[in-house]
């Protein structure tokens, strides 16, 4: 990370969405900050440790059958969409 | 106890009206609810005419549930969540969407779109987040109990800024269904009451399997309410002497060793845990940032701008409208996270593989000193409520500014209940238990909250 402002054009790009040039400058004192309290992280051997992704393990098999429920049909979804077109949801095209 | 003759005397729709008008510029209620407008058969008289407020990230059908985020601003869910439907089956009468810090991502009540949120017996103090609004209109009386949600303690810290309850149970008793993911793995429904016989009621109300919410577990436990009027259990109390360093107020450690001693007069042993890795557990800051903006960023990915209410910009092409859109629709605190989230991601040192597995050893640390005893009692917070302007203290990686973090990690029961009620200057301690032991939980709360 030699170069800080395009290290944040990178995350940028990937988060799909922009920063003000001032919210840029508050992030990366933000980002500062993360990358100290990232360090305490090494601090620790972590090499035959599992993850664990779940607060604790679950002894439920939570899966359910593998059967169809409708939760929601296509109309009540669309009435969502500002346009929609043949069942789809239409997105206009903007004219160059 | 939920005053229902109180209630019951009361035109609850004038009420509605005249608080909404009343409490404009608090900023606490989003909108007011139509009890009229819900489909749901009462079948049980547990909450009978009791009027709530649910935080607004919880589904309402074809009801705007917008998180207070502008990105789904105009967003109608087609359902309702399940703690919802629970709540009027069983004769609730929901008249308030409380505010919250956009999207739940926030530890001040500071960062919604529809306005800031401060403690309600002060403007110039934080009332904490992100239920900020839920906290506030049960601390100032507007309703006798609220609904919020609680990842890292968003339900616990707030409730101990304004004096009231806050209650987490186990991960996964209660369901998660309809209530916008924000961190999957550390998620939990909370609420806040007066009285811990209220929360017990609402854990009777609320708690059960759903299919619906794929995190969703059998509890273990019924009829707290019952079980916590029988107060006759002696119980071994876990302290943590360790923490006292971190106080920051003077009344807070004078309130937590009050709270020890009451319990040691009530026939209580107090085991001192002495032994603990403080390094380890201090760690949690950094774990939780990293786990839950990764969650985060992935959850919410779904947020481009063409469902969930559609918030249209106008763009070249597909990628161009997604940007646009989420480049208006979200403010700085969330895209801040989403960044340090695709930062820990995108690093050499894979820093979210490190966090699963330092959450890992974290767990075991932490369960290991809820074990030693029947239930965990520290000081909910190191300090009392934060001036609006001094912001510092969040950031603060002291084990005991982010202990209640530890009991979202390894999904433990935990509650905050008031030492000292005195407005912005309250005081609380926090009990918390292994996992699936709520009604220890609830039980030594309620014996504290009555001798106290």
């Amino acid at each position: 990370m030699e170069n800080k402002k395009e290290w944040i054009d990178f995350l940028l790009k990937k988060s799909k969405f922009e920063l003000t040039e001032e919210e840029k400058d508050r992030f990366e004192k933000d980002l500062e900050l993360f990358i100290e309290q990232l360090k305490i992280m090494d601090e620790f051997d972590l090499e035959n440790v599992k993850p664990m992704v779940t607060p604790f393990n679950k002894s439920e098999n939570t899966l359910r059958q593998d059967s169809i429920v409708e939760v929601n049909d296509n109309k009540t979804i669309l009435e969502n969409a500002s346009k929609e077109k043949e069942g789809y949801i239409f997105l206009e095209k903007e004219e160059d | 106890m939920f005053n229902k003759e109180k209630w019951s005397k009361i035109d609850l729709l004038e009420y509605r009206d005249l608080k909404i008008k009343e409490k404009e510029n608090d900023n606490s209620i989003i909108k007011g609810i139509n009890p009229e407008d819900f489909d749901i058969e009462v079948t049980s008289s547990l909450l009978e005419g009791i009027p709530f407020g649910i935080k607004d990230n919880f589904a309402t059908k074809d009801d705007i549930t917008s998180s207070a985020s502008k990105i789904i601003r105009n967003f109608k869910p087609n359902y309702n969540s399940t703690v919802f439907t629970k709540l009027v089956e069983n004769g609730g009468i929901p008249l308030f969407k409380a505010n919250l810090d956009e999207l739940a991502m926030g530890g001040t009540g500071l960062t919604s779109n529809f306005g800031a949120v401060y403690n309600p017996f002060h403007e110039g103090y934080i009332s904490g987040g992100s239920s900020s609004g839920s906290n506030y209109i049960v601390a100032d009386n507007t309703v006798p109990f609220s609904i919020g949600s609680d990842t890292g303690d968003s339900v616990r810290k707030p409730a101990a800024y304004t004096g009231i309850v806050g209650f987490k149970p186990t991960w996964g008793i209660v369901s998660r269904y309809g209530m916008y993911d924000f961190a999957p793995t550390w998620d939990t429904v909370g609420w806040f009451t007066k009285t811990v016989k209220e929360s017990a009621i609402l854990l009777d109300v609320l708690q059960g399997f759903d299919p619906k919410d794929n995190s969703s577990l059998h509890p273990t436990d019924k009829e707290y309410l019952a079980e916590i009027e029988m107060n006759d259990d002696k119980y071994k109390i876990v302290t943590l002497p360790i923490l006292e360093k971190d106080i920051v107020d003077e009344e807070i450690l004078v309130d937590y060793k009050k709270s020890i001693e009451k319990l040691k007069e009530d026939g209580h042993e107090i085991i001192e845990a002495e032994d603990i890795d403080y390094k380890l557990l201090s760690t949690i800051l950094t774990v939780y940032k990293v786990i839950s903006s990764t969650e985060a960023f992935s959850c919410n990915a779904n947020l481009t701008g063409f469902v969930f209410g559609s918030y249209f910009e106008n763009g070249k092409d597909y990628e161009d409208k997604i940007t646009n859109a989420r480049t208006k629709g979200f403010d700085y605190e969330v895209k801040k996270r989403f960044l340090l989230s695709q930062h820990s991601r995108f690093h050499e040192e894979n820093y979210y593989k490190k966090a699963i597995q330092l959450r890992n050893l974290i767990n075991k640390e932490i369960d290991r000193i809820q074990g030693m005893g029947d239930v965990l009692l520290v000081p909910t917070t190191p300090n009392l409520a934060d001036d609006i302007n001094a912001f510092n203290s969040f950031e603060h990686t002291h084990l005991l500014n982010n202990i209640l973090t530890l009991f979202n990690s390894n999904g433990s029961p935990s509650i905050s209940i008031p030492v000292t009620k005195n407005g912005h200057l309250s005081t609380s301690v926090n009990i918390s238990a292994l996992p699936f032991n709520d009604k220890k939980v609830l039980k030594l709360a309620n014996r504290l909250e009555e001798i106290l």
